[in-house]
């Protein structure tokens, strides 16, 4: 079969650069945008061949690197790489897919054929054919805008910030600390048959601690973790967080904790700071507003969801002050980049509108199934040998309009338990029934903070939740949350995403003790 | 890519030739990996993944450092093992450094099938077109999987250890909804054997329960006599092993810690019939008989009649707290009764039938309390029989509780939990006093 070229060869002027001895130069820069053209050239004239009407290209490079302490002492010092391409055919409505980390021209024409011979082997037991969303032809760049490339500093000077945290914690008087700093580095080029070629430098950190403090006599221990987010930002986090004021407050605080009343269970109303309310909007908005979840196609594993597509345009979803949008462009948020794994331009959009359910996260697959024309850009694929599946964009709650700032909140409060601090967390299959617990529990009093609680979980039904939330401070007290690893799709993939929000209030919600629960 | 014994010995021993640290290892894995998986009655996504990689630890004096790539040119691997040494260098002492350990001697092992290796394309199609046309005819919807691997993984050091395993894993599983959105059932095999998983067989049990189960009635949540199938029963045990470091136990932050100090080793925590075991050897649960760094895993009894018999620590907490190391397992094996579910149903007067559970989360690592929620089916039990279905719970349970408070155990087998994925567990079904439903869910 006829080659469109000579592709890999050095002469056609793609070439493989020299490796090079640099412990800090990734390994996709060892082959030219050339060279890479023409391999990603190859693969969609070999689907093509082989009978595909649509074929996409990814060449993809993760690199991580973990530094996990515990006190003095280092747990882990690991730097990944994991390179590799993938390419997805669709012949007669039925995907195909295939991939290698052998980054060769043998292997993207061998990869292609598997790609085509998995998608005739499964045409028999396609009922539902592929149609995907129309999208613009995109040649383009983009890269987080970093200050300061976290694998540019020295791993020396990552195990001595971690030592130093570790060291003031137990200096307060914390038994034991551990902390970490984890950088992710996601490259991948997106080449398509309809005529994409998109190339994409994405930057995350995560840096965290959690400290112990324990009552030997008492067998008594409590634990609190860092109010520190994972975010879409370069090593500039790790030197803006003020670090010490955290751990100050977290030994502190924990130490409160083991003497704090345990709480009296009933309905309560209730405050949520930012570094909780981020996985309460993850869980209970950001995943029922998944299409896929919602058409059934997650039913096997992440579950479906009770936002189903009868009920767009109509759920009165939450209370006239809550506004949530879907947004891939959001500054410093995990889930921002460029384009998606489909090679869609992203956006942002709302989900729900004062209240009300108006919108989906969708795929170029899945668009068509609310009769959307265009997808809003929601694919993608954690590996180069995964298949890019509909993943949550950031997904924020949207700051109140009147001036109201948390001191405001709390003094117009009467009686509430305000929450800091994510803790436990389980939600069931169709995201109704949830259960949240967190690292700090304050209880309100007439508009002052009266003192601490412990044993504290709330939990209720989202639609009830969100529709009981009465206020919303305002742009001032807005910030991110997130995580790196939100878990869907078989074989599973995690995905990295951000959560805005400024502290909100809700009446009357459920208050568990739970120690109670567990029987003592 | 699938390296045999020999073709993996010369890469390690290759790549550690480039070594200049005072000590290293390096461990291949590599991968030849089917999937299908499939929704609203039809297929969806699917994949061919041919992977390779190396992982390399060099330590100088007691500073260690590790890098993984999956490039296998010379350049690349020679670049791979100095950044490790490089990583090592710029690395304070680790406290907690312990050196490679030598030459072992490994349990023969069962995790590897010829059947599944040369599973083909059509035999892959055919078990899922069964599921399909079948929900198809009984005006259902299905979702679900199928993954079929072949895997090896490759440990050698510089100090003589060598370690080889090719495994093979195939797994099976579907969630069958009603198309009134009221009923659900659900099945998940996994075997090293793909011709252990009779897909037709479970898929008609499916579809079955889907029916079973649909409109719901309402039972007030509170403390019930429950039988937890053995999806369900997995989860819990598979939670419980998650805690039992040693560690956390002597440091005082553990459930198994004991007040004044000390652990629960040695302690009657559990009912009399609790007895579970490790061992990568038993064909029921089949495992790789050694860990990431090489180290031996051999057989271990974790309880014996209720008491609590072993803590898992890695060599180091071994060392210096002078107590044998002991992996975390790589297996968990309960032993059980002989009763089928359907006869633990027959003998109940009054109890909650449990299919699975979901989300499971601990709350509380001083109670070991969990919380999670049932699904695919719940049913309420009178007087030897399934009277209705009944709504999803969640609930918020120890499993320490648990495994107090078995009233009867069934008899085991390979099971799948909501948070167990892959890793191997034969458990018995259980009828259990005192469950604690906190809440109903409105779930399917």
């Amino acid at each position: 079969m006829a080659l469109p070229g000579a592709v890999f060869a050095n002469s056609i002027g793609g070439s493989v650069l020299n490796s090079t001895n640099s412990n800090t130069v990734p390994r996709h820069r060892a082959y030219d945008d050339d060279y890479i053209k023409k391999a990603a050239d190859t693969a969609i004239f070999t689907a093509k061949n082989n009978g595909a009407s649509y074929c996409d290209f990814r060449l993809s490079n993760f690199r991580s690197q973990n530094v996990s302490t515990r006190e003095q002492i280092i747990q882990s010092i690991r730097d990944n790489e994991n390179f590799g391409f993938a390419v997805r055919v669709i012949i007669d409505g039925t995907w195909g897919f295939a991939s290698s980390s052998t980054f060769s021209e043998d292997e993207v024409v061998r990869i292609t054929k598997i790609a085509c011979t998995i998608a005739n082997a499964n045409k028999s037991i396609q009922r539902n054919k592929v149609e995907l969303a129309a999208v613009p032809v995109y040649n383009e760049t983009w890269k987080t805008p970093i200050k300061k490339n976290a694998f540019e500093v020295s791993i020396d000077e990552k195990v001595n910030f971690l030592f130093g945290v570790n060291e003031k914690a137990k200096s307060l008087g914390a038994d034991y600390c551990s902390s970490f700093i984890w950088a992710v580095n996601e490259w991948k080029y997106f080449a398509s048959s309809e005529g994409s070629y998109i190339k994409q430098d994405l930057h995350r950190i995560w840096s965290a601690f959690d400290i112990t403090v324990v009552d030997k006599e008492t067998g008594n221990f409590e634990s609190r973790d860092s109010f520190t987010a994972p975010i879409g930002k370069g090593y500039e986090y790790v030197e803006e967080y003020d670090y010490m004021k955290d751990i100050e407050e977290a030994v502190e605080h924990t130490r409160m904790k083991q003497k704090a009343p345990s709480v009296q269970e009933g309905k309560r109303d209730i405050i949520l700071d930012s570094n909780h309310l981020w996985l309460t909007i993850h869980e209970s908005c950001g995943h029922p507003t998944e299409l896929d979840r919602a058409l059934g196609y997650e039913a096997n594993y992440a579950g479906t969801s009770f936002m189903t597509t009868d009920k767009l345009n109509k759920l009165q979803y939450g209370s006239n002050v809550i506004n949530i949008r879907g947004d891939r462009t959001q500054k410093d948020g995990l889930a921002t980049r460029g384009f998606d794994d489909d090679g869609v331009k992203t956006t942002e959009w709302d989900l729900i509108k004062n209240g009300k359910f108006v919108g989906y996260q969708t795929t170029r697959e899945m668009a068509r199934f609310i009769g959307e024309n265009a997808s809003n850009g929601c694919a993608y694929a954690d590996s180069w040998d995964h298949f890019p599946i509909q993943r949550m964009p950031n997904v924020s709650l949207q700051p109140g309009e009147k001036k109201l700032s948390l001191k405001d909140l709390i003094a117009d409060t009467e009686d509430a338990i305000y929450i800091k601090g994510s803790g436990s967390w389980s939600i069931d299959m169709q995201r109704y029934n949830f259960q949240f617990t967190g690292q700090e529990f304050w209880e309100v009093k007439n508009g002052k903070i009266a003192g601490m609680l412990k044993d504290v979980a709330y939990q209720g039904n989202t639609v009830d939740l969100w529709n009981s939330c009465d206020a919303v401070c305002d742009k001032t007290e807005y910030k991110l949350g997130g995580s790196f690893f939100c878990g869907k799709g078989e074989p599973g993939q995690v995905s990295p995403v951000s959560h805005g929000s400024s502290p909100a209030r809700f009446r009357k919600v459920k208050i568990l003790n739970t120690s109670k629960e567990a029987g003592e | 890519m699938i390296l045999n014994e020999n073709e993996a010995k010369n890469l390690l021993t290759k790549v550690l030739s480039y070594s200049k640290a005072d000590s290293a290892s390096a461990s291949l894995e590599g991968n030849n990996t089917y999937n299908i998986r499939f929704a609203r009655n039809s297929i969806s996504t699917n994949g061919f993944s041919d992977g390779l990689s190396v992982r390399i630890s060099s330590s100088i004096g007691k500073k260690t450092g590790s890098v993984s790539t999956n490039k296998f040119d010379e350049a690349s691997l020679k670049n791979a093992v100095k950044m490790s040494e490089d990583i090592a260098r710029v690395s304070p002492d680790n406290k907690e450094f312990m050196p490679p350990l030598g030459s072992q001697t490994y349990l023969n092992a069962v995790n590897f099938s010829e059947n599944t290796e040369s599973l083909k394309g059509e035999d892959r199609s055919q078990k899922i077109s069964y599921i399909i046309d079948k929900s198809v005819s009984s005006d259902v919807t299905s979702a679900g999987y199928m993954e079929d691997e072949v895997t090896f993984i490759a440990i050698q050091n510089t100090s003589g250890l060598f370690a080889y395993n090719k495994a093979s894993m195939a797994k099976l599983s579907s969630t069958v909804r009603t198309n009134d959105g009221t009923g659900s059932g659900r099945f998940e095999r996994n075997y090293v054997d793909v011709n252990k998983i009779d897909g037709n067989s479970v898929a008609d049990w499916a579809i079955g329960r889907s029916k079973l189960s649909v409109n719901p009635g309402e039972i007030k949540p509170g403390r019930y006599t429950v039988i937890l199938e053995h999806a369900a029963a997995a989860d819990m045990l598979n939670l419980c092993i998650d805690f039992m470091g040693s560690r956390e136990a002597d440091e005082g932050r553990s459930y198994f810690s004991k007040k004044g100090g000390g652990t629960l080793i040695g302690e009657k925590i559990a009912d009399d019939k609790v007895n579970i075991y490790s061992d990568p050897a038993d064909v029921n649960a089949p495992s790789v008989p050694f860990t990431g760094s090489g180290e031996p895993m051999n057989r271990v009894v974790w309880f014996e009649n209720g008491v609590l018999k072993n803590l898992h620590r890695n060599r180091y907490w071994a060392e210096k707290t002078s107590q044998p190391a002991m992996p975390y397992p790589s297996n968990i094996i309960m032993q059980g009764g002989t009763k089928s579910v359907d006869e633990l149903i027959a003998e109940s007067e009054d109890a909650v039938l449990v299919t699975r559970f979901w989300y499971i989360r601990t709350v509380d690592p001083k109670t070991m309390l969990l919380t999670g929620l049932t699904r695919d089916g719940v049913f309420e039990i009178k007087n030897g029989k399934i009277t209705r279905p009944v709504k999803n719970f969640r609930f918020n349970e120890s499993p320490m509780n648990i495994l107090k408070n078995i009233i009867t155990l069934g008899s085991s087998e390979k099971a799948v939990g909501a948070e167990t994925d892959d890793y191997p567990i034969y458990v018995p079904a259980m009828k259990v006093a005192n469950f604690n439903f906190s809440s109903l869910s409105d779930a399917i």
